[in-house]
């Protein structure tokens, strides 16, 4: 088994993107989708998924096509050194600022129920070493890691979201897109929708570690395509067990599904801890992904080889970002424009990109 | 084949070498690697071994003449006590002595003459000739006899190695209610010979080096050749060459050099004094490395589960191994967790825990005096104390401390008020769920990582034991053995090999070896599947035969 190196599986890659796609978005996501679409944004949701599916694909080509290198080594190239730095420059600043909203989230989430009163200096600070320690690891460490924790939270997700069957009407789905229920004019919770699609960057990041390039797309596509069918139904659930109008109005309704499904106590008087648990290891993921990724990128552009180095030298200055607004949702109105960057890499950059690099195929030829 | 990557042993095993070569250079007390060679100068070679070995009283010099027509003194060199004297009598000195060189031609020419005696005299299946002193000191204190012939720069050295030893007794670390009751002794071709009764194949490699530069203590390594990754068995070589150090007093003295991670909690080696363990690790494409003075057997590579894994597994039916092994799984968690768990809820949860079950626990703990992290850490003190008293006291004293401190003085202490009722339950429910592990080396890291969790649980609750949990995760998966990833097959997840993790296939399913040891030979059973998925769904064919017979 090798260390470093070409020592990923495109099974752990397809667990990265998952692991860094699903994290506390999925708490406040059908509410959101609720906000803009009413009773049918988990259509929505399906539908802004599978078009994630599709510059899934691209993304995925794009990799394999530089198969040795990472975005931030071979946009230069195609985007020319001024456009490809700036592009560099956002494409880093995509990936750090996941880093502050993710600690922010994992704060309240923890003094919301596991330790109300916490000081943010400790539940933060932790939290941030712990993610700055599991970043500085090996990339195959790293997958390793992201591949037990995603998946234990997933399947306590799953858990919670069928066990809330029981309060389940597929009244509350209905209709479909009916005018007086959609609120399109919501941009910024628009974008903060998109936002929680957003995880494709991992792979154009990772390629030069996968075993076998060729299995790039593919893995790829299908974290996108499972990310759209958990979140897809994550929200249909919500939707048809609180209904759109009751949804809209409960910030963490991941929370409230849990409580829904406290059953007779047996061992555990309540099930919502034990969901938010099992989620920290899905926000831990995303940090984790996002630290190692920022690591990587920046060390790749100021040519420093300890990535190490720019983890710990980047805690205190993510501790005050993390630390300086109010609650996380002061941070999603705030990171509507990180969303809206998220946005135009995806479908304008990215797209672009593969065409240049056909381009220039085309022209070696 | 892929390429195999393999850590090196140690980061300071460089410097180490580089130190203990400059410490030999000045130092003349440990024996050199190249020494001085015999002369024909019988008196000078006689002289120069009583200078170094013969000080001491064990080391015996017997003197006598060989008669040949112009008689030849000889001298017999060997340690009382590493010897079998009816060997030495009967086959060397009877056959030398009385020896009738009128019926021999050859004894009439003197040229050769260590040789002609090798060929002709001594009835002794092992012998060798030997030109160099030092080589030659080694093989005496190893309990060979030295035969040095008047006018010979060569000695004959003969194999006469016996010595007392216990005999082959069941394994009292590694009990088993079925399965062989034979273990390993603490000699090493008497170890090395019971792993050939069970494997008679002719791949079968016994590779024997001398590790301590002092102690020069035999060490073999064992694997199937045509089954064991040669790279693998080239690391565990390269390894255990590089060890310098004076003397190798028992097995773990090479475990923590050649392990991947030395300053890990956990072992990345198994330890193991059970010949079937060993063996059905060599059939797996292991290594496994035998030391002489030691019935302690090292297996590499592991994996993290494996040390959850007893021989006993593989001998019941694979439904009750699987039980078990669950069992054994949730016994894991407990001996960790649950001291901790406890901690966490009842400080800073409670709320989580049934209403019902927090007034009793409320209830018994009323009137003592401690805070719940200082109970805990009381108690489990207390464990480990009595664990620690009833291992060093002879047999039947050790029971009775575990009886009487279990029993009476955690009752007493209840009925003191001093602690409640639940946490005796619960530190009891620990300590027993530690036992568990089938292996020592495990259960002690489980039983140390307790306590930093517990004052973890104390500080920040259930979120400060999510990131403590992450956190252990995070070493354990950068833990190798051997280069094979600590936590495999579960992650990196290896469909193949999940046949004997949790889950535990039937034996006619598991028709291959376990990928993460990257064997040569990766088929253990002839079958039409590809996967052990595969095999589940065609069953033994006697069986079918023996239902179309119309059992």
């Amino acid at each position: 088994m090798k260390t470093g190196g070409r020592s990923l599986s495109a099974r752990q890659v397809t667990l990265m993107i998952l692991g860094y796609g699903i994290g506390g978005g999925i708490l406040t996501l059908p509410s959101l989708a609720a906000g803009i679409f009413g009773a049918s944004g988990w259509l929505a949701v399906l539908v802004i998924g599978l078009l994630y599916v599709g510059v899934a694909w691209i993304a995925g080509r794009l990799a394999e096509k530089f198969p040795e290198e990472t975005i931030i080594e071979y946009s230069p190239r195609l985007l020319g050194k001024v456009i490809g730095l700036l592009f560099n420059l956002a494409f880093i600043a995509l990936l750090y600022l996941v880093i502050p909203v993710n600690i922010r989230i994992l704060q309240e989430l923890v003094n919301i129920s596991l330790l109300p009163g916490a000081p943010t200096w400790f539940v933060s600070g932790t939290y941030l070493l712990a993610l700055a320690y599991g970043a500085s690891r090996e990339v195959d460490q790293i997958a390793q890691v992201n591949e037990l924790l995603i998946e234990i939270a997933i399947f306590v997700g799953l858990f919670v979201v069928v066990a809330s069957f029981q309060h389940f009407d597929p009244i509350h789905l209905l209709p479909v897109f009916s005018k007086d229920q959609i609120n399109l004019d919501q941009m910024e919770q628009l974008l903060g929708l998109t936002f929680a699609f957003g995880s494709l960057p991992v792979v154009n990041m990772v390629v030069p570690y996968i075993r076998n390039p060729r299995q790039t797309t593919k893995a790829t596509m299908k974290a996108s395509f499972f990310i759209a069918l958990i979140y897809t139904f994550f929200t249909a659930v919500s939707l048809g067990v609180f209904g759109y109008k009751e949804a809209i109005d409960l910030s963490w309704i991941g929370l409230e599904l849990a409580k829904s499904v406290n059953s007779r106590a047996v061992i555990l008087q309540r099930l919502d801890l034990v969901l938010i648990v099992s989620w920290i290891s899905a926000l831990y993921t995303t940090g984790l992904i996002s630290s190692f990724l920022v690591g990587l990128a920046l060390g790749q552009l100021v040519r420093v080889r300890k990535k190490a180095y720019i983890i710990w030298a980047l805690v205190p200055v993510t501790y005050y970002l993390s630390a300086s607004l109010k609650n996380y949702f002061i941070w999603t109105r705030w990171s509507i424009y990180v969303a809206l960057l998220s946005l135009v890499i995806a479908f304008f950059f990215y797209p672009l990109l593969y065409f240049l690099s056909l381009r220039k195929e085309k022209r070696h030829e | 084949m892929k390429k195999r990557s393999f850590r090196r042993a140690r980061p300071v095993a460089e410097f180490r070498k580089e130190k203990a070569k400059k410490e030999r250079a000045g130092n003349e007390g440990g024996p050199p690697q190249e020494g001085p060679a015999l002369t024909t100068d019988f008196t000078a070679n006689i002289n120069y071994l009583k200078e170094r070995i013969g000080v001491s009283n064990d080391v015996v010099f017997r003197e006598f003449v060989f008669p040949l027509p112009e008689p030849v003194q000889a001298v017999l060199i060997f340690v009382d006590g590493l010897i079998t004297k009816d060997t030495i009598n009967e086959y060397i000195l009877l056959s030398l002595t009385t020896f009738e060189a009128k019926e021999a031609d050859w004894a009439k020419d003197r040229r050769n003459l260590a040789e002609k005696v090798k060929d002709h005299v001594l009835a002794i299946n092992e012998v060798s000739l030997e030109s160099n002193l030092t080589l030659m000191i080694t093989a005496i204190l190893s309990g060979e006899t030295a035969l040095l012939l008047e006018g010979e720069d060569r000695a004959l050295i003969c194999n006469t190695r016996g010595w007392e030893h216990r005999g082959i007794e069941e394994p009292s670390t590694e009990a088993a209610v079925r399965g062989p009751r034979v273990g390993f002794n603490e000699i090493l071709r008497s170890n090395t010979a019971q792993v050939r009764r069970w494997i008679r194949d002719p791949d079968l490699r016994v590779k024997t080096m001398k590790i301590g530069l002092r102690s020069q203590t035999d060490v073999a390594l064992v694997y199937l050749e045509t089954v064991a990754n040669p790279e693998l068995v080239a690391a565990v070589e390269e390894r255990l060459k590089k060890i310098e150090i004076d003397g190798v007093v028992e097995s773990a003295y090479l475990q923590e050099y050649i392990e991947d991670r030395p300053y890990s909690l956990f072992p990345t080696l198994q330890t193991t004094e059970r010949v079937d363990r060993v063996v059905g690790a060599v059939l797996e494409g292991k290594v496994a490395v035998l030391v002489d003075n030691t019935p302690f057997a090292l297996i590499m590579p592991i994996t993290f589960w494996q040390l959850y894994y007893s021989a006993e597994d593989y001998y019941h039916r694979w439904p009750l191994t699987f039980l078990i092994r669950v069992i054994r799984f949730i016994a894991f968690f407990f001996s960790l967790y649950l001291p901790a768990i406890f901690i966490a809820l009842a400080v800073h949860n409670p709320e989580l825990i049934p209403f019902n079950l927090a007034i009793k626990i409320a209830g018994t703990r009323e009137g003592t005096p401690f805070p719940i992290f200082l109970e805990t850490l009381f108690m489990e003190l207390a464990i480990e104390i009595l664990r620690e008293a009833s291992v060093r006291l002879p047999g039947p004293f050790g029971q009775t401390i575990g009886i009487v401190g279990g029993f009476i003085l955690g009752d007493t202490a209840v009925r003191a008020g001093l602690i409640s009722p639940i946490m005796t339950i619960i530190v009891a429910l620990t300590a027993i769920s530690s036992f568990t592990a089938p292996s020592f080396g495990v259960a002690i890291t489980m039983r140390i990582l307790r306590f930093p969790l517990m004052l973890v649980a104390e500080i920040g609750g259930l979120y400060g034991l999510s990131l403590a949990t992450i956190f252990l995760l995070i070493n354990m998966t950068g833990l190798r053995s051997f280069g094979v990833p600590f936590l495999s097959p579960v992650v990196p997840l290896n469909l193949s090999d999940l046949k004997d993790s949790f889950f535990v296939a039937p034996r006619w399913a598991m028709i291959k070896r376990p990928l993460v040891n990257e064997p040569l030979d990766l088929r253990r059973e002839a079958s039409k599947a590809n996967h052990w998925w595969e095999a589940l769904l065609m069953p033994p064919k006697h069986r079918k035969r023996r239902r179309g017979k119309g059992e």
